[in-house]
C-alpha cells in the first residue's frame, strides 16, 4: 500500500451549535483545508460520513451540497452511512481511494446536526439504525441494547455500578480539559447515584449526550504531504468488520465480534500489538461500551476492563490512556461525526498539540467506531510521522 | 411457502440454520426457499433484561418496562417484553412463559413455578 497520511485535521466544538448541518460540515472543512495548508483545488474527491440528516435536518443528498459550499466544483462526492460508524467509514473510504492511486488527496467531512429534533424524537431516530422489525418495534432503544450487555456483563464477570462510574467520571475529567467537548463539568459518584435512570443499569450518567458537531481530515499520500504545510500523521493499519444487526442474535452479549475482527485486522496490517498503542479513542456511546471496547481490542482480558478502570489504568497517566479527548461520553457524540472526529483527536495527541488533555509519549494512536449496537466496526491505527 | 401463524408462537429455521420469529400480525407467505416451519411451545429462559425509562415514541404509554432477550426451549432467541418484570423480580436465567402477541411485539411473564 502507498504511504498515506492524514495532513490537515480539525473540528468544531461540540454540543448545541447555532450552525446549520452545512454550516458546520463547512466550518470543519475549511479548518481542515488550513491545517494542511492544501490549495482546494488539489482535492480530487470528498467523502462525508453523515447518519441521518434527512430525518434530522431533513437535507438527503448532502456530500455535494458541501463540495458546493466549499468550492470544490465537480470533484466526485459519496455520502456514507454506516450508522454511528458513517464517519469512520468515510475515512476508510477516503485511505482506500488514495491507496489506490484513484486519488492523490482527498477531503472527509463527519458531521450531524442533532439537537434541532425533539429528544423522543431523537431517541426514535437512533432506534431506527437497529434491527426494526426484531428489535425497535420489540421495545428496543439503543440505550437499552446496551443495557442488555450491560447486564450480561454483570452477570458473566461480575463487572458493577462502581466500573460504569469509573468510565464515566475519567472521560468527564479529559473532557473538562478538551476546549471542544461538549461537557466541561467533572461528575462524581454521587452525581451518578441521583441521575435519572434511562434503561436499567444504565442511568443519564452512562449514556453519551445528543450532540451537534462536524470534523474534517485532508488524506494524501507522504509525498504529496511534503508541498503541504500541515504536520502529517501516519496510517498504519486499519480495518472494518460486520455482525448481525440483532443483538439478541449473537452467541456472546458481551464482546463485539466486529471489533475484535476489524482490530485483528488493524493490528496485522499495522504490525503492531495492543501493548504498542499509546492510547485509544474508543467508542463509549455508553460506559458499558468502553467496558466492552477496552476487552475487545485486547488492553484487558475479558472481564477485567472494569476493575482496571476503576484503578485508573484507562486514565491520563494510567497504563493505557483510553478516550484522552473525553470520548463520546464527555465530549460529545455527533453520530456522523464521531469518527472523524477520534482520527482528529488523534492527529492533536500524535502531533504532540493536544494541551491538557496530551499523553506522555504519544507515538501509535488506536480509533475504535462502532455503528449500531456491533453490527458495524472500524478500528484504525495511526503513527508519528518519521 | 405459508405457515399457519393464528395464535401461537411460530417462525421458521431457513437453511443457513438461522431461526426467525417474525413480526406478529406477519402472514409469513415470504419465507425463504427451503424454509421449516416451527411452533414453539412458548417457555424459555431470560439470557438478559433491562427495564426500559426511556422509550421511543411508540412505546412511550407503557414504559417502564420490562425487555429481555429470551431463549426458547427450543434453542431460538427473541427480543420480548416481560409484562410485570422489574429491577427487583427479574433475573438472568428466570423461566419466562410467553402469553400473547400485538402491536408492541411478544409478551411473557415470568413463571412463578420455575426459576
Amino acid at each position: 500500500m502507498r504511504d498515506i497520511v492524514v495532513v490537515g485535521a480539525a473540528e468544531t466544538k461540540f454540543g448545541k451549535l447555532e450552525g446549520s448541518f452545512r454550516e458546520i460540515a463547512v466550518e470543519a472543512a475549511e479548518a481542515a483545508l488550513a491545517d494542511a495548508g492544501v490549495d482546494r483545488s488539489d482535492i480530487a474527491a470528498l467523502y462525508l460520513g453523515t447518519f441521518s440528516p434527512g430525518t434530522f435536518v431533513h437535507q438527503e443528498h448532502p456530500a455535494p451540497l458541501v463540495a458546493s459550499m466549499l468550492g470544490l466544483n465537480h470533484v466526485p462526492t459519496t455520502r456514507t452511512e454506516n450508522a454511528c460508524a458513517s464517519g469512520s467509514t468515510a475515512f476508510l473510504q477516503a485511505l482506500m481511494s488514495v491507496a489506490a492511486g484513484v486519488y492523490e488527496t482527498v477531503l472527509v467531512v463527519g458531521a450531524e446536526k442533532m439537537t434541532a429534533t425533539p429528544i423522543d424524537e431523537t431517541t426514535q431516530i437512533l432506534a431506527e439504525a437497529a434491527d426494526w422489525e426484531s428489535e425497535t418495534l420489540a421495545g428496543a432503544t439503543f440505550p437499552s441494547l446496551f443495557a442488555l450487555m450491560a447486564r450480561r456483563h454483570m452477570h458473566q464477570y461480575g463487572t458493577n455500578r462502581a466500573h460504569l462510574s469509573a468510565v464515566a467520571i475519567k472521560n468527564h475529567r479529559n473532557a473538562a480539559r478538551n476546549p471542544y467537548a461538549q461537557f466541561h463539568k467533572e461528575i462524581t459518584e454521587a452525581d451518578i447515584e441521583k441521575s435519572a435512570m434511562i434503561a436499567d443499569p444504565l442511568t443519564l450518567y452512562d449514556c453519551s449526550p445528543v450532540t451537534d458537531g462536524a470534523a474534517a481530515l485532508v488524506v494524501t499520500t507522504r509525498e504529496r504531504a511534503r508541498d503541504m504545510t500541515g504536520r502529517p500523521v501516519r496510517v498504519l493499519g486499519f480495518g472494518q468488520a460486520s455482525d448481525s444487526l440483532s443483538l439478541f442474535r449473537r452467541d456472546d452479549m458481551t464482546s463485539l465480534a466486529s471489533a475484535r475482527k476489524a482490530a485483528n485486522h488493524a493490528y496485522k496490517m499495522a504490525g503492531v500489538k495492543p501493548s504498542d498503542v499509546s492510547f485509544a479513542e474508543v467508542h463509549d456511546c455508553f460506559t458499558i461500551a468502553e467496558i466492552v471496547a477496552t476487552e475487545d481490542l485486547g488492553f484487558f482480558r475479558p472481564g477485567e476492563s472494569g476493575p482496571c478502570a476503576l484503578e485508573g489504568q484507562t486514565a491520563l497517566d494510567g497504563r493505557i490512556p483510553v478516550n484522552p479527548s473525553g470520548g463520546l461520553k464527555g465530549k460529545g457524540h455527533p453520530v456522523g461525526a464521531t469518527g472523524v472526529s477520534q482520527i482528529v483527536e488523534s492527529v492533536f495527541q500524535l502531533r504532540g498539540t493536544a494541551g491538557e488533555r496530551q499523553v506522555r509519549n504519544a507515538e501509535v494512536g488506536l480509533t475504535h467506531n462502532v455503528g449500531g449496537s456491533g453490527a458495524t466496526c472500524v478500528v484504525t491505527l495511526l503513527g508519528k510521522a518519521a | 411457502m405459508a405457515v399457519d401463524v393464528a395464535g401461537g408462537l411460530t417462525g421458521y429455521r431457513a437453511t443457513s440454520g438461522e431461526i426467525t420469529i417474525p413480526l406478529p400480525g406477519s402472514t409469513l407467505e415470504h419465507v425463504p426457499a427451503g424454509a421449516e416451519p416451527m411452533v414453539f411451545a412458548g417457555s424459555g429462559k431470560v439470557v438478559t433484561y433491562s427495564i426500559v425509562h426511556v422509550p421511543t415514541t411508540r412505546f412511550k404509554d407503557l414504559a417502564p418496562y420490562a425487555l429481555a432477550v429470551i431463549e426458547l426451549d427450543e434453542g431460538a432467541r427473541l427480543l420480548a417484553l416481560v409484562d410485570g418484570g422489574t429491577a427487583e423480580n427479574l433475573a438472568v436465567d428466570a423461566r419466562v412463559r410467553y402469553t400473547r402477541r400485538d402491536e408492541h411485539g411478544y409478551h411473557f411473564e415470568l413463571q412463578a413455578d420455575a426459576t
